[in-house]
């Protein structure tokens, strides 16, 4: 143990998605040393879209503009942690986050203050307030339903462009489909699109793209595809591949493993990289306990359990997601937090876990189950009490929320990330000043 | 008893008023039911050469025979209680592993006690076996811990008996399909609602018509047959309401837990007189655990409970300590259609003999009316063969049953039911460019394609939920989160769906695959929900009353 090296540092930052990794870029921008732990698998789940809101109330449809719907929100969710937040800050929030990302290679685009409406691989229409600038014209393409046509390629399963078609076919009749051989592909019987878009980075592979698209084309105004346009830079693929083909070119986000979700997690890399902030690749935190006079000691290993670092932080700012990321951790009893054993909020038994239909609009009371916080998101322990002075946690581990339902899992994520990290800095200006 | 049909919904009222051409069908026998007895006796008078319609209200093995254990018993589970049902068992067990090895695997069965087990039971089971003639070795703790480590180390004594592992749902198509390839047919989501009876010269009456509903489309018809046979199941009771028979019933609901991974090569018993939470089936990848005993009043609910399920896993621990731990994926509950004959009642509704019955109704004055009800999965082809012996008498036909000698196998695909079988024919004989479409079952793109073919020319509908019911899809691991999109992607590239049904096909299986899930999801299978919740709700928008982009 002693041997092993120890880091020191103002802040650990536990879990690696979206409020890990958002937490990362605000505590880099304010120069606030941390580190942090965790796996990015969740990433390639994320659809890399950023929704911050998207519902007017449970069953009653989508919100137009997510202010709007904010300011609804102790209507319906009179716990949601976005209560906590001034709408200024989440404006903030975002704005920073975006910014990072955009000069990082990934830019994301939207309206001012309105949802935009995209269509996904089902042929559904999704709302969110910040999409890449690669579906730009996806919004478009729906909002006006010009003559598109839908690219198919074979052996892909995951978009299936007569899907898309069959569904929009009676409000947007003008969609032609045609289906391609991927260029360099076209032996294989099955597709994944995060190999395609890795592969439409080089120019040899999108010349060759065109050259199979240009015949297909029979006059439509815009051509869409899955998200593959390229892992790195996709705005310039697109920009290239538009001119070649003389199109209006948007793509379409896929389920997971999705591109989209794998350009955050790539692009994330790059912010944090030369900064003060450290990323620890993959690592897991495997122990974590608060010493008086020390802080917090976590022990970070691999996925197998093999301890590697050890880490001495100010500050802890817990983001370590819910059930699949194993943020919190459940069995037929009841739901425990897994890195500290926080008191989770929680419905009293596992009958009330779920309601009896799958899609009833009003969601499952599981998924508001969570860390119950005070107004600097900090955890509470048993005695409603802040568990530690010096302890936060970001995103959708939080207690009050169902990002699912409510369209708003980034926005979530990324403002209480925010938010944190702004107590997290004054805290630090004041003990060191 | 309750009669009423008021749980069935009217899935279309107005083209049930509008519809005014009725079908007439006459067929020798129409069976109503299809469950394994329905089918097994719609391939008994099919290789008998008489014709046979069997209608059922929802789907093939929707009651009892789909909600059972799979468990081909060898008869020790009787010999204490039922010893005539155990002697039964053993002789019905071997000749299906004759018949249809195919939807058999012999994995033989251990009856474990453990400590704090009835000791007088465990020093009477060998003998009691002998005396039914069911074939019982003693083997030693020792022994028994090397062929099954997930036993408890608390184990105090065993026995190998010759139990087996069968798939009720492979069994039911192919007895369907067998059936249909000499001629009978079977028309799923057919309800029977009532009969027109005439006197007769005798003053007794018969069934003249049959009044049969399509609960998909509400299309009304009228079945005339010669003999009508009741194999409703729990659900008979109603069938002889339409005759004015009363039939006492009692609704014993057994719930049932399937684990992910399978548990052991056995069939494992608790050595103890028959209780709960006692058998442990696997069933090629998964186990299955069972099972509880609750009286229900009426059918209306035949849900798992969640207390049930906490029941089962503290239970079954007790004998295999990796079932609390388990990651399940699903439980499910069945009625046993158990008969009281009122006098026989008892306290638990085990004591009631799981024997089957089998009631000519001439005897209530209806000349052409039979009931079969009762019995077990393993027993099913001797309660079809008494059946159709009463049926050929009745319409003096003296063609003897084969169906022990015939062997139950068809030509339809209904192999892909069973779990691992896709994997392997696709290995054996794979199809150049085929892809997976489901990757936790293993089912390539060429056989959702052989199946919706065979579902085209053989039933009316060819939608997800079909192929769910004829092959693997949603019932891996993930429970239809990339499977329900990918085979729905296929079926609107091949034209078999159109516009937004696709969108309806997934949130209908993903609703139903939810409803099996629900008392078990804790653990991994939680996580699982979250990641399909955040694809379909989240993302896809399909909790949303109109997702599709109108508007």
């Amino acid at each position: 143990m002693e041997n092993k090296d120890m880091i020191h540092t103002d802040l650990a930052i536990i879990g690696a998605g979206m409020a890990g990794m958002a937490a990362g870029m605000f505590a880099a921008n304010r120069g606030i040393s941390a580190v942090v732990a965790g796996g990015a698998g969740g990433f390639e789940y994320a659809s890399g879209l950023l929704d911050l809101w998207g519902l007017t109330h449970p069953g009653k449809g989508y919100c137009k503009d997510p202010w709007q719907g904010l300011a609804q929100i102790s209507e319906s969710w009179p716990l949601h942690p976005l209560l906590k937040i001034p709408e200024s800050d989440i404006g903030k929030a975002f704005d920073e986050l975006t910014d990072g990302l955009n000069q990082n290679g990934l830019a994301y685009t939207g309206l001012p203050r309105g949802n935009s409406r995209i269509i996904t691989a089902l042929g559904t229409a999704k709302p969110t307030y910040r999409l890449p600038l690669t579906m730009a014209h996806n919004a478009t393409a729906l909002e006006e339903k010009p003559p598109t046509l839908l690219l198919d390629f074979h052996g892909l399963r995951e978009f299936r462009a007569k899907f898309v078609q069959q569904v929009l076919a009676s409000t947007w009749p003008d969609i032609n489909i045609a289906a391609i051989a991927f260029p360099q592909m076209a032996m294989r019987s099955e597709l994944f699109t995060p190999l395609m878009a890795q592969a439409m980075e080089t120019e040899q592979v999108q010349d060759q793209f065109v050259a199979a698209v240009k015949p297909q084309l029979k006059g439509e105004q815009f051509l869409g595809v899955p998200a593959i346009l390229g892992i790195n830079r996709p705005e310039e693929i697109l920009k290239r591949l538009e001119e070649l083909l003389e199109i209006k070119l948007f793509e379409i986000p896929t389920s997971p493993v999705s591109v989209s979700g794998i350009r955050l997690k790539e692009t994330f890399k790059k912010v944090l990289a030369g900064t003060c902030v450290t990323r620890l690749l993959d690592q897991r935190v495997l122990r974590a306990a608060h010493e008086p006079g020390k802080g917090f000691i976590l022990e970070t290993g691999t996925q197998s359990g093999t301890a590697t670092t050890r880490i001495q932080a100010k500050n802890c700012l817990l983001a370590t997601g819910r059930f699949l990321s194993k943020g919190l951790i459940s069995d037929r009893k009841g739901v425990q937090e897994s890195v500290f054993n926080l008191p989770v909020t929680q419905p009293t038994d596992r009958q009330q876990w779920h309601t009896s239909s799958y899609f009833d609009p009003h969601g499952h009371a599981i998924n508001q189950a969570g860390l119950a916080t005070d107004e600097k998101f900090r955890p509470l322990g048993k005695d409603n009490c802040p568990a530690h002075e010096n302890l936060y946690a970001a995103g959708s581990i939080l207690a009050g929320q169902d990002w699912m339902r409510t369209r708003s899992g980034s926005g979530l994520s990324i403002a209480t990330a925010f938010h944190a990290i702004e107590q997290i800095a004054q805290n630090l200006a004041k003990t060191s000043g | 008893m309750i009669f009423s049909f008021s749980n069935i919904i009217f899935l279309n009222d107005k083209k049930n008023k509008a519809l005014t051409m009725k079908k007439k069908l006459e067929v020798q026998v129409l069976i109503i039911g299809g469950g394994v007895t329905g089918t097994g006796i719609a391939r008994d008078l099919a290789l008998r050469g008489i014709s046979a319609l069997v209608i059922e209200k929802g789907n093939i093995n929707d009651g009892a025979s789909g909600r059972n254990h799979g468990l081909l018993h060898s008869g020790a589970r009787y010999v204490g209680s039922d010893p005539d049902s155990a002697v039964e068992c053993a002789r019905e067990a071997q000749i299906l592993k004759k018949i249809a090895p195919h939807c058999i695997e012999d994995t033989g069965g251990l009856y474990v006690a453990v400590k704090g087990d009835d000791e007088s039971y465990i020093a009477d089971f060998s003998n009691l076996c002998k005396k039914s003639g069911v074939a019982c070795q003693d083997i030693s703790v020792q022994e028994t811990l090397e062929l099954e480590p997930a036993l408890s180390k608390d184990a105090i004594a065993a026995f190998k008996v010759k139990d087996a592992s069968v798939d009720p749902f492979h069994l039911s198509l192919e007895n369907m399909n067998q059936a249909i390839e000499h001629g009978a047919k079977y028309y799923s989501n057919c309800q029977a609602m009532g009969f027109v009876l005439e006197k007769t010269i005798s003053g007794n009456r018969v069934i003249e018509k049959v009044e049969v509903r399509n609960n998909l489309t509400g299309e009304c018809f009228n079945i005339t047959p010669q003999v009508v046979i009741n194999a409703a199941g729990a659900w008979a009771g109603m069938v002889t309401d339409f005759a004015g028979i009363g039939l006492d019933m009692i609704y014993s609901k057994g719930t049932l837990l399937v684990t992910h991974d399978r548990l052991t090569t056995h069939v494992i018993n608790r050595l103890r007189p028959a209780a709960d939470g006692d058998i442990l089936v696997p069933g090629r990848t998964v186990s299955i655990f069972g099972t509880t005993s609750t009286r229900l009043d009426n059918l209306d609910e035949i849900q798992p409970e969640f207390d049930e399920t906490d029941f089962l896993v503290a239970q079954g621990s007790q004998m295999i300590p990796g079932l609390e731990t388990a990651r399940y994926i699903r439980a499910y509950a069945g009625v046993r259609p158990l008969v009281s004959s009122r006098h026989e009642t008892k306290g638990d509704d085990r004591a009631v003999s799981r024997g089957f019955y089998l009631f000519d109704h001439a005897r209530d004055q209806v000349d052409n009316l039979v009931t079969i009800t009762g019995g077990k999965v393993t027993t099913y082809r001797l309660m079809a063969e008494k059946t159709a012996d009463l049926a050929a008498e009745k319409l003096k036909v003296s063609t003897p049953c084969t169906t022990a000698d015939i062997p139950l196998i068809s030509k339809a695909p209904s192999k892909l039911i069973e779990a691992g079988m896709s994997v392997k024919l696709w290995a054996r004989d794979p199809v150049p460019g085929d892809s997976m479409m489901c990757e936790c079952e293993m089912v390539p793109k060429s056989h959702f394609k052989e199946l919706i073919l065979w579902l085209k020319q053989n039933r009316e509908t060819a939608d997800l939920n079909s192929l769910r019911i004829h092959s693997r899809l949603g019932k891996g691991a993930c429970q239809g989160t990339f499977c329900s999109l990918r085979v729905t992607g296929f079926m609107y590239d091949e034209a078999y769906i159109k516009e937004s049904q696709g969108l309806d096909n997934i949130k209908f299986l993903l609703n139903e695959r939810f409803k099996g899930q629900k008392p078990v999801l804790w653990g991994s299978q939680l996580a699982q929900t979250e990641l399909n919740e955040g694809i379909f709700c989240s993302f896809f928008g399909l909790d949303m009353v109109d997702p599709d982009g109108k508007g």
